[in-house]
């Protein structure tokens, strides 16, 4: 495959991702901070989201499993998840959360429980998305191309 | 003051980004000024000095200066016969450089002023510090900072944003690590901070809290803040402003929130020099400004240029030698910062 199909394949691979709403706005605002003297920026963040939630995500499992769940420690987690989510642009990671904070409010176990279950199943995916598109990326660097500017190409 | 690159051409507007971010994407630092229409040229010799011109011959005059001089020439290269006419013979230039200007000359732009000034003496810049408690918020703030080309200090707390400042954190209502060596305020004197960005939602002391203990101060509250949270909370939003906080950001903070800190940092910054007067200086571009009808961005670009160059304007009606004092001067660092045992 030339680089040309390649960087064809990461535009469309990064529209789909936008499209599918699984990047917002936030993640191009990430793009754009990347530049020469910061190569690796977008990697770099992501990487630091992905720690992040799964620390917070295990940290969740732990708290909902207590026999008397402390709703104030849940939602202090659930709050720097969101918070996260939405510095990087994983907006269905966010749109998880906010649902999540809502059963916090209203100290609902059974809700908590199953908004865990669907943030780390939005978490997996944003990370599988996001692995396979730095991946590309990569491919696109070593055959000798450049990533392409969402800016540019009108996205 | 460092180097100055004048930027002198007709149609001012082909020269914005090129001091500050130029192609493919390489942060430059130049301060550079483009004029329109451009200045008298007893003007240019009386009030301004410059170790560098950038100038498109094309409108003519540019032989006038007599300085190190970059020539920007379009169409390229000028091989002119006619002796009125400005050349490589009849001026004291450096290069001349064709236009459009490609990267490769930018570079050499570069070369010459790492080279012949040296890059550690750059325009003044302003210093921003940043506090957030979480890491991805505080490497993304840096960076937006950063791409602004401001100096960035970030920390993790209240506390440590205090002590930063060299403001001791006596008050027993906030937590305080005691592992936390308590730094002398005479460490910090030589501190400059123009503007401090805080999270609002912190573990101890909020930005909130933070932001009362800076207002109180009579050493710090000079300082502008501006309150990031990723709440829209508007009472919490009002409580901020009536607090002195400047502007309150919605987190993710963006670029477009980046480019409204200048304005803060500039009325901050001339009062300290007192030069409010010329803050009212009239602009040559402000006309160009209204005719600018590209993205948002672009305009706060622009805005973000402008200030630059109001700046420079001020700067630069001072004699050379007067701003050569200034560098080398100790009153540089603002004096606010000594003295600062008698704060809280």
């Amino acid at each position: 495959m030339d680089v040309g199909q390649m960087r064809r394949q990461w535009v469309e691979y990064t529209k789909s991702l936008f499209m599918e709403g699984f990047l917002d706005s936030q993640f191009e605002q990430l793009q754009q901070l990347q530049d020469e003297s910061n190569p690796d920026f977008v990697v770099e963040v992501v990487s630091l989201f992905f720690e992040d939630s799964e620390r917070l995500l295990n940290d969740l499992t732990r708290a909902l499993d207590q026999p008397s769940v402390d709703f104030k420690l849940v939602d202090s987690y659930v709050h720097q998840l969101k918070g996260s989510s939405s510095s990087i642009g994983a907006s269905r990671v966010k749109n998880a959360c906010i649902a999540f904070r809502n059963f916090c409010e209203e100290q609902n176990v059974e809700g908590c429980r199953r908004c865990l279950q669907q943030v780390k199943q939005e978490n997996l995916l944003v990370k599988n998305k996001l692995e396979t598109l730095f991946r590309m990326e990569q491919q696109i660097v070593a055959a000798g191309g450049s990533i392409p500017n969402m800016e540019q190409i009108g996205f | 003051m460092g180097e100055h690159a004048w930027g002198m051409r007709d149609e001012a507007k082909a020269w914005h980004g090129m001091g500050s971010k130029s192609q493919k994407g390489i942060k430059r630092n130049w301060p550079l000024v483009a004029t329109s229409p451009p200045p008298a040229q007893d003007m240019i010799w009386d009030d301004i000095w410059s170790d560098l011109a950038l100038w498109d011959v094309d409108f003519g005059g540019s032989y006038y200066f007599n300085t190190k001089l970059l020539l920007l020439s379009s169409p390229p290269p000028l091989a002119s016969t006619d002796p009125t006419q400005p050349s490589k013979e009849n001026i004291n230039c450096l290069k001349l450089i064709p236009s459009p200007c490609s990267a490769i000359w930018l570079l050499l732009l570069d070369l010459h002023f790492a080279g012949a000034m040296g890059m550690a003496a750059t325009e003044s810049q302003f210093h921003v510090l940043a506090v957030d408690d979480s890491l991805i918020d505080r490497k993304l703030i840096e960076r937006l900072l950063k791409t602004s080309s401001y100096q960035v200090t970030t920390v993790d707390s209240g506390s440590k944003a205090l002590e930063f400042l060299g403001l001791r954190e006596d008050d027993e209502h906030h937590h305080i690590n005691p592992d936390t060596p308590c730094v002398s305020p005479n460490n910090h004197q030589e501190v400059e901070v123009n503007l401090i960005i805080t999270d609002y939602c912190m573990p101890g002391m909020t930005g909130y809290d933070l932001l009362k203990k800076i207002k109180e101060s009579s050493s710090l509250k000079n300082i502008p803040v501006v309150i990031m949270s990723s709440e829209n909370v508007p009472s919490r939003i009002s409580r901020c402003l009536e607090e002195g906080a400047e502007e309150f950001f919605l987190k993710p903070v963006r670029l477009a929130d980046v480019n409204k800190l200048k304005p803060h940092m500039m009325k901050t910054k001339s009062r300290d020099e007192k030069l409010e007067k010329q803050e009212n200086q009239i602009n040559p571009e402000d006309k160009l400004d209204n005719q600018d009808s590209r993205s948002e961005l672009h305009k706060q670009q622009h805005q973000d240029h402008q200030q630059q160059q109001q700046q420079q304007h001020q700067a630069n009606s001072n004699k050379r030698k007067t701003m050569e004092e200034n560098l080398n001067s100790p009153d540089r660092t603002r004096p606010r910062y000594s003295g600062l045992t008698t704060v809280v």
